[in-house]
């Protein structure tokens, strides 16, 4: 598999945009993670990694609607390109296959 | 929402990342602040969203979110400033015998800048430790002698007593006389110079005292010992309550108690004692001593007052003394005013004044411009050296300033990147500069004065 430089709250922001398909702005991903992760997260911490990944080139933005509670300003709407889904598909491909080695590893570690 | 035209998140921290944040992020960053404070707002209270609002936009100082500042650009030189460095170290390499003179001679003059300096501060810390510097005052005289008005710091023997009844703006006087005596401690015999003075001595000077306490001066039978006279005789333990003995005559000898030793003096100093015992010990050891003979003089006469102000007064009242000074001297030795020294300036003055307790040298003063026209000579020469050497090796180095611009360096980089081999350079001369100094000069522990050879 080759380097594909996505950090673990990389992986997780993205897996977010995913999961929220029209709804992917910044606040609405912010509200997931922090009741999925049980945690408080900044704002910085979710629009640099959201930038990060648009340079690397997991993630398009457009402009969506604004809305009054906004102070009349837009909305910016992420989506996961096509490469970011397969990257996300490689990596739980390989965590898979490393939880399926578990079992076998600790029987044989047993063994020994 | 109806509440939402009175409640607004705080405006500075908006201005902050405007100020910063990239313009393409700040619609989207900026409407998902508000919505957020405007969350908030419903769930808790308005101070506690707008704390988060502040502390969260500062949160957004990212340097992917950030602007690229002019700053910003410069810290990302970091790898050609490195670059610059390692070039640096291989030219210096490259031409040793260039480098060792260029850093050797910019290290001398550098050191020598150093040391005059410390010599200069050295000179002018002179005296400044004592806390009453500004109100205490040597008395002195003015007087004929062959043609020349001079100034003397003796003074005459009633004088002080005087000053003490007549003048309430005088709040302490302190008579100072010395006499050569012998000292004796067990097997330890030496002769030595004894500083009679009234106990308000170590009140108005401040030298303080390592062992004892200064008020045992009162006791007629006290002594008071420097550092150095202590381990004289008394080795580096403590000597108060031990006795020594004073022998001032033929046969004649008095046992003093030791009551204090004085801690180290500052290396800067005109005024010191070995051994301070009251002046009213002259009516043991000189029966005839006569306290009121204006024809005879003492060491010196000190005077302490509330306020430097208080000098106008008592300066003039100080015709009557003169008077009553020449009715019992011949007209040779007339005098013709008093004046008073103020301690501050007194290592200035001493120079000027004859028979004074304190000690300077004009040479001091004289040395510091000498010593700071030669530093700075020394400075230009290596300076000039400097440039010469420098200005030769670029010469030698067309080529690699050729290369350099040819792969897009501007004029600007080669001139920041000589200027970093200077600056190397010039940190090496003052690292080699350093030992210099700290060999001829180092703080003094009280921190009033450098510690210099010339001065032990």
């Amino acid at each position: 598999m080759k380097k594909t430089k996505l950090g673990e709250f990389e992986e997780l922001v993205l897996l977010t945009v995913a999961a929220l398909q029209e709804d992917a702005y910044g606040v609405e991903i912010k509200r997931e993670l922090e009741t999925r992760l049980k945690t408080r997260l900044s704002v910085g911490s979710i629009q640099s990694a959201l930038k990060r990944m648009e340079d690397k080139g997991f993630l398009t933005s457009v402009f969506g609607e604004a809305t009054q509670k906004r102070g009349g300003k837009r909305k910016r709407i992420y989506t996961c390109t096509s490469y970011a889904h397969k990257v996300l598909a490689d990596m739980k491909d390989v965590r898979a296959r490393l939880w399926e080695a578990i079992p076998q590893v600790a029987y044989q570690l047993k063994t020994i | 929402m109806s509440s939402q035209a009175s409640i607004q998140p705080p405006r500075w921290p908006l201005r902050i990342i405007r100020l910063f944040v990239k313009k393409e992020f700040l619609e989207e960053i900026e409407g998902d602040m508000e919505e957020i404070f405007y969350d908030n707002v419903e769930r808790i209270s308005v101070s506690k969203a707008r704390r988060i609002y502040a502390w969260e936009t500062l949160k957004l100082l990212r340097p992917i979110l950030m602007r690229n500042l002019e700053i910003i650009e410069r810290i990302n030189q970091y790898g050609m400033l490195h670059n610059y460095l390692k070039v640096s170290f291989r030219g210096l390499m490259k031409n040793p015998v260039n480098s060792f003179i260029n850093v050797f001679g910019l290290a001398a003059a550098i050191g020598l800048c150093v040391f005059a300096y410390a010599y200069g501060r050295w000179v002018f810390s002179t005296d400044q430790f004592h806390d009453n510097k500004n109100t205490v005052y040597l008395t002195t005289f003015f007087a004929m002698r062959d043609g020349v008005n001079q100034e003397y710091g003796t003074t005459p023997r009633p004088l002080g007593e005087m000053l003490r009844k007549d003048l309430a703006q005088i709040k302490k006087v302190c008579r100072v006389d010395d006499r050569n005596v012998v000292m004796k401690h067990e097997d330890k015999v030496f002769h030595e110079r004894v500083r009679y003075v009234d106990p308000e001595f170590l009140d108005m000077l401040t030298f303080p005292l390592k062992w004892g306490t200064a008020g045992s001066l009162k006791d007629i039978n006290s002594i008071i010992l420097s550092e150095p006279m202590a381990v004289k005789y008394f080795g580096d333990e403590n000597p108060v309550g031990q006795s020594i003995l004073m022998i001032y005559g033929k046969g004649q000898s008095k046992a003093f108690n030791v009551a204090g030793v004085a801690a180290d003096f500052p290396k800067a100093r005109t005024i010191t004692f070995n051994f301070l015992i009251n002046f009213e010990n002259f009516h043991t050891t000189e029966p005839g001593y006569d306290f009121h003979d204006w024809s005879a003089f003492v060491n010196a006469t000190l005077i302490q007052v509330d306020h430097p102000a208080d000098m106008e007064g008592i300066e003039g009242a100080m015709k009557k003394y003169v008077s009553l000074q020449n009715q019992v001297d011949n007209e040779d030795w007339a005098i013709s005013s008093f004046k008073f020294q103020p301690l501050s300036t007194l290592h200035v003055q001493s120079e000027y004044i004859k028979d004074d307790i304190s000690r300077s040298s004009k040479n001091n003063f004289v040395s510091i411009i000498f010593m700071a026209v030669i530093a700075v000579l020394m400075l230009a020469l290596a300076c000039t050296n400097y440039i010469n050497i420098a200005i030769a090796t670029a010469a030698k180095r067309f080529r690699e300033i050729g290369v350099r611009k040819s792969i897009g360096a501007t004029r600007r980089i080669v001139i920041v990147q000589f200027l970093t081999e200077n600056a190397v350079l010039t940190f090496f001369a003052l690292i080699a500069a350093l030992p210099w100094d700290t060999h001829f000069s180092s703080p003094a522990s009280n921190g009033c004065g450098i510690l210099i050879w010339t001065s032990a």
